[in-house]
């Protein structure tokens, strides 16, 4: 009889409600990916800067999603391979050794929201550029995340900064 | 025993399929309810900014933009921290203010805590301080 009154609590608790009030809480290093994700730019106007933006877009791969120029925004997703051939044979080698389960992520689709807003410390525009992506597994599981690499952003910002040089000479 | 177990799972289950059968106008609360912790009002004429405002909260927040339109005054985004999809409307009430209202869910539920929305108009209500007072 305990057990019983115990899955019931288990289903009614299951069929009731997720808490979700953790949810779209700043979390203490906002400020920081902020910083990371933005970079000021010297330029005439905002739609030089979205230009030049989506022309790096495209150079990286990207399909252009979504624009809202009055808003300077672009958005937009490229799909890929999540692994090399090289990596997936090695670990199916390895797999086969120990007898064990391999499991490896096969395909992801990288997404972008890229924002450009008037700068008002100086001349110019702050480019805002978040990149997340879906990993599928060999299992077909999905996970989300976020792309808080520094370096991806580094390297980004250069070639915008190339692409700018380039729109600006009409290249 | 097993016949109790099987009538109350058999219970549990139907206490999903109350709404109407397809779903497409089931909701949980009333409209003034959930208008009422879903919307919030701020003090500026200034649509473009909120909107944007709007926008750089929601990538504070981890969301990738799906859509924006300047002249409804909509954003749309999904969120890669916590699998979820939200709408931000905004729209004047008079020539000095604006009234922001989100609506948010995760997977197939609507989220319907009163708490997640707050959490996100106080994000809302310091990025429009921040892009405010020159914090860049």
């Amino acid at each position: 009889m305990k057990k019983f009154l115990a899955i019931c609590a288990c289903l009614i608790g299951l069929s009731g409600c997720v808490s979700y009030d953790n949810y779209y809480k700043l979390d203490g290093d906002y400020l920081n990916r902020r910083q990371m994700e933005t970079m000021r730019f010297e330029a005439d106007s905002e739609e030089t800067i979205l230009s030049a933006s989506a022309g790096v877009l495209q150079d990286l791969g990207f399909t252009l999603d979504e624009t809202e120029t009055k808003l300077g925004l672009i958005t937009a997703y490229k799909n890929r391979e999540a692994t090399s051939v090289g990596t997936r044979v090695a670990l199916v080698l390895l797999s086969a050794i120990d007898d064990s389960e391999v499991v490896y992520d096969t395909e992801q689709k990288i997404f972008t929201t890229l924002v450009t807003t008037k700068s008002r410390e100086s001349r110019g525009y702050n480019v805002r550029v978040s990149f997340a992506r879906s990993v599928t597994n060999n299992k077909h599981e999905t996970r989300n995340e976020q792309i808080k690499d520094n370096k991806t952003y580094r390297e980004f910002f250069d070639k915008l900064s190339q692409s700018l040089f380039l729109t600006a000479h009409e290249i | 025993m097993k016949k109790l177990f099987v009538a109350f799972l058999g219970l549990t289950l139907l206490t999903g399929c109350m709404t109407t059968s397809q779903g497409v106008l089931g909701t949980q609360n009333s409209q003034v309810e959930t208008r009422n912790y879903q919307s919030r009002t701020f003090d500026t004429g200034d649509k473009k900014m909120v909107l944007r405002s709007v926008i750089s909260t929601m990538q504070d927040l981890g969301f990738i933009i799906d859509r924006a339109d300047e002249t409804l005054g909509t954003v749309s985004g999904t969120s890669f921290k916590n699998d979820s999809k939200m709408t931000v409307s905004v729209r004047p009430s008079g020539t000095k203010q604006m009234i922001v209202r989100a609506n948010a869910s995760a997977g197939l539920y609507e989220i319907t805590s009163p708490v997640a929305y707050q959490n996100f108009f106080n994000a809302l209500s310091q990025s429009l301080f921040l892009d405010a007072h020159t914090i860049e």
